[in-house]
């Protein structure tokens, strides 16, 4: 009865001899593992901010290639419209607050109803 | 005895081996470990770290409003592993079929299998780069590379210029800024697995720094107009060339320059170099009458012309150092004012004869003819003008008449500029500012006044004798209900051989308004028109008026048209403002 409860004994001491000595190495090797696992993740989410990036570009272009006033001016006239006789143009500008004196145009032409 | 020595024996053998194979070991280790140990470690680094380059985003290019006129997008390349590419001769055809080269040349190219990259195709469209992704073939693979867009196509071609295959700028606003605006390449390093994916960023790496962008002193929507205009003269007339200034002469600003025949600079190599040639900054031409203006001041100047003189143009001719040079009508006798208002040659030359040499070459310059403007654009001339020591007996007469010399049309639209904004020579100017592309403010461009080149008075007197021009000289068609405008007509005769052609002429008109406070200086010049209509006053100065009239509206001077202005806080339409402007105008 003394004997194999010395024996458990010994074998809970070596458990948490063994477990002190391998905790550290555990440890290490779960924080490596976790840096590993953030690099994939930030490699992962970099690729996703340069795709983001690249279609704000594409958005940019794009808006740029629809405002352009040579297409616009094309399409209206296959919609049959003319150009505006230059008594019923309204430029409206707005004066910014800190540029008081040098309105900057917001619109540069807005029809009105005939 | 031989029973009990086989056991020791064999684990003599034992230890032997084992001895043996730890000393292979320690060998081993001692070859990769210390000998071999500088360029195991670098290969080692090479197989499990990435240095990647990575190309800066070129800043964009934008008008005064911030509207964009050139913009950058990573846009996909195409490469190919000859190795690795299975069947070079069915590649190549689906190949070809999408970036639209030859079958054969693509062939040949995949066949070379001591290569280990080769490019197939540079900065694809997104439509050709889904289709060859599509194809799924071994040996290729995509890059990615800025590439430069124009989203207004041929809009501001002349001053926009383009950039080359590697990103850099290779002519007009382009190549000028191209160190601001280009940006600093980076690289990165990253850890790679096995498979290659990349998976730990390294600290030590330099990201690109994306360029700055630039804002321009044009306006796109004046820019369109012009555009615009300019071509339908030229098609009209059938003309060689045209060019269009648009100038602001309170600060030199330039609003629009414009050139025909144009280019799209999305896709320059399809035009030629004369086509992509900004001929308003870089070359000279013979101004004609334009250049009448100019022999006024110097004799006013020089006190050497009475407003109320007059001068007998009645046999129309002058002959001067034994050549005689006709008008291109009779007239009577005539005051200064009547002989800018007709374009009289006589007239003129009388006059440009008055003023001695040195004289006039120093008024000349002083209108900055003969040297640089200093615009920030590549390639600008500084035209012709010979010092006094060349002059002939008749060169003070012909220069009067716009000949002997050789202007560019962006000096000339600055020379009146100065005559209207009351003597002032400026620096034509094509840049506002550059940001960074946080939107901070990198550099800043000044309006720069060079120099006084006429003193207030005769710049006034000139503008009053230019209003006559318009109102009833030979510019009649320049003018614009409501507002005043003043200018000059010119048409020169083109050299062809050495001699003075008959039936080549270039017509001209450069004018600006309001008279009294000038808001735009505007020129046109329009190459060999063809037809009956050939002058100045005939072919260029309607197309003046059709520019001034609506781009006076915009900026809120014209006689026509309404300008309002809004508070910061009032949002059109919801201020009752605007509405109430709009509604007052839609009832008239």
């Amino acid at each position: 009865m003394k004997t194999r409860r010395s024996r458990a004994r010994q074998i809970a001491l070596i458990l948490v001899a063994s477990g002190g000595f391998l905790a550290p190495f555990v440890l290490w090797v779960w924080g490596h593992l976790e840096i590993v696992k953030t690099g994939y993740d930030i490699e992962s989410l970099n690729e996703r901010l340069d795709e983001l990036e690249h279609e704000n570009r594409s958005l940019f272009l794009e808006r740029a290639r629809l405002q352009s006033l040579p297409r616009i001016e094309r399409e209206a006239t296959k919609l049959g419209l003319a150009p505006l006789p230059l008594d019923r143009i309204v430029v409206v500008r707005q004066r910014p607050a800190s540029d008081a004196a040098n309105p900057a145009p917001i619109i540069t032409a807005r029809t009105v109803a005939p | 005895m031989s029973d009990e020595r086989t056991p020791r024996r064999r684990l003599l053998i034992l230890l032997g081996i084992v001895l043996g194979w730890a000393g292979l070991v320690v060998a081993r280790l001692v070859d990769v470990q210390i000998y071999r140990a500088d360029e195991l470690q670098r290969l080692a680094l090479r197989q499990q770290f990435a240095r990647v380059e990575t190309e800066p985003i070129r800043g964009a290019i934008v008008d005064r409003h911030g509207f964009p006129l050139a913009v950058s997008k990573d846009v996909s390349s195409l490469y190919a592993i000859p190795g690795l590419v299975q069947d070079p001769k069915a590649t190549a055809a689906k190949l070809a079929k999408i970036v639209g080269k030859p079958a054969k040349r693509l062939q040949r190219a995949l066949e070379k299998n001591d290569r280990n990259f080769i490019w197939i195709a540079r900065k694809l469209s997104d439509e050709q780069t889904r289709a060859v992704a599509a194809l799924e073939l071994p040996g290729l693979g995509f890059r990615q590379e800025p590439k430069r867009f124009y989203p207004g196509g041929r809009l501001g071609a002349h001053l926009l210029g383009y950039t080359g295959l590697d990103n850099g700028g290779l002519a007009g606003i382009e190549a000028q800024f191209d160190s601001a605006i280009r940006g600093i390449p980076g690289d990165e390093i990253t850890m790679r697995d096995a498979r290659g994916v990349r998976f730990m960023p390294e600290p030590g790496g330099l990201p690109a720094v994306p360029g700055d962008n630039l804002v321009l002193t044009i306006d796109r929507s004046l820019q369109h107009l012009v555009e615009r205009e300019l071509l339908a003269v030229v098609n009209q007339y059938d003309a060689k060339a045209g060019i269009a200034i648009l100038l602001d002469p309170n600060n030199g600003d330039i609003l629009a320059l414009a050139a025909e025949p144009s280019f799209d600079p999305n896709e320059f190599a399809r035009s030629s170099d004369a086509v992509r040639r900004n001929s308003a900054v870089q070359e000279a031409y013979e101004p004609g009458s334009t250049f009448k203006a100019i022999a006024f001041a110097g004799a006013l100047e020089n006190r050497l012309l009475g407003l109320g003189e007059h001068f007998d143009c009645s046999r129309g001719y002058v002959e001067i150092a034994g050549i005689r040079i006709h008008d291109h009508k009779r007239f009577t006798s005539l005051t200064p004012e009547e002989i800018l208002a007709q374009s009289s040659n006589v007239g003129a030359m009388m006059i440009g004869s008055r003023v001695p040499a040195d004289a006039y070459y120093r008024q000349v310059r002083r209108f900055g003819f003969g040297q640089l403007t200093g615009v920030e654009l590549p390639g600008e001339s500084p035209g012709l003008l010979a010092s006094p020591r060349a002059w002939s007996k008749l060169t003070r007469a012909t220069l009067s008449i716009g000949q002997e010399i050789g202007v560019t049309p962006l000096q000339l639209a600055l020379a009146y500029a100065a005559i209207a904004n009351g003597g002032i020579l400026l620096e034509p100017r094509i840049a506002l500012r550059l940001e960074s592309p946080g939107g901070g403010l990198t550099r800043r461009w000044e309006p720069v006044a060079v120099r006084r080149a006429l003193s207030a008075e005769t710049a006034s007197t000139l503008v009053a004798m230019m209003e006559t021009v318009v109102r009833e000289g030979t510019a009649r068609v320049a003018a614009i209900p409501g507002v005043v405008v003043a200018g000059k007509t010119g048409t020169a005769q083109k050299i062809v051989d050495g001699v003075y052609s008959r039936d080549r002429h270039v017509a001209s008109f450069v004018g600006f308004a309001p008279a009294s406070r000038p808001r735009l200086v505007a020129l046109v010049v329009v190459d060999e028109p063809k037809g009956p209509l050939y002058h100045g006053g005939d072919v260029a100065a309607p197309v003046v008026r059709r520019i001034m009239e609506p781009a006076l509206v915009r900026l809120g001077e014209g006689a026509t048209g309404r300008t309002l202005t809004v508070e910061h806080r009032d949002l059109f339409p919801s201020s009752d403002a605007a509405r109430g402007a709009v509604t007052e105008i839609a009832q008239r």
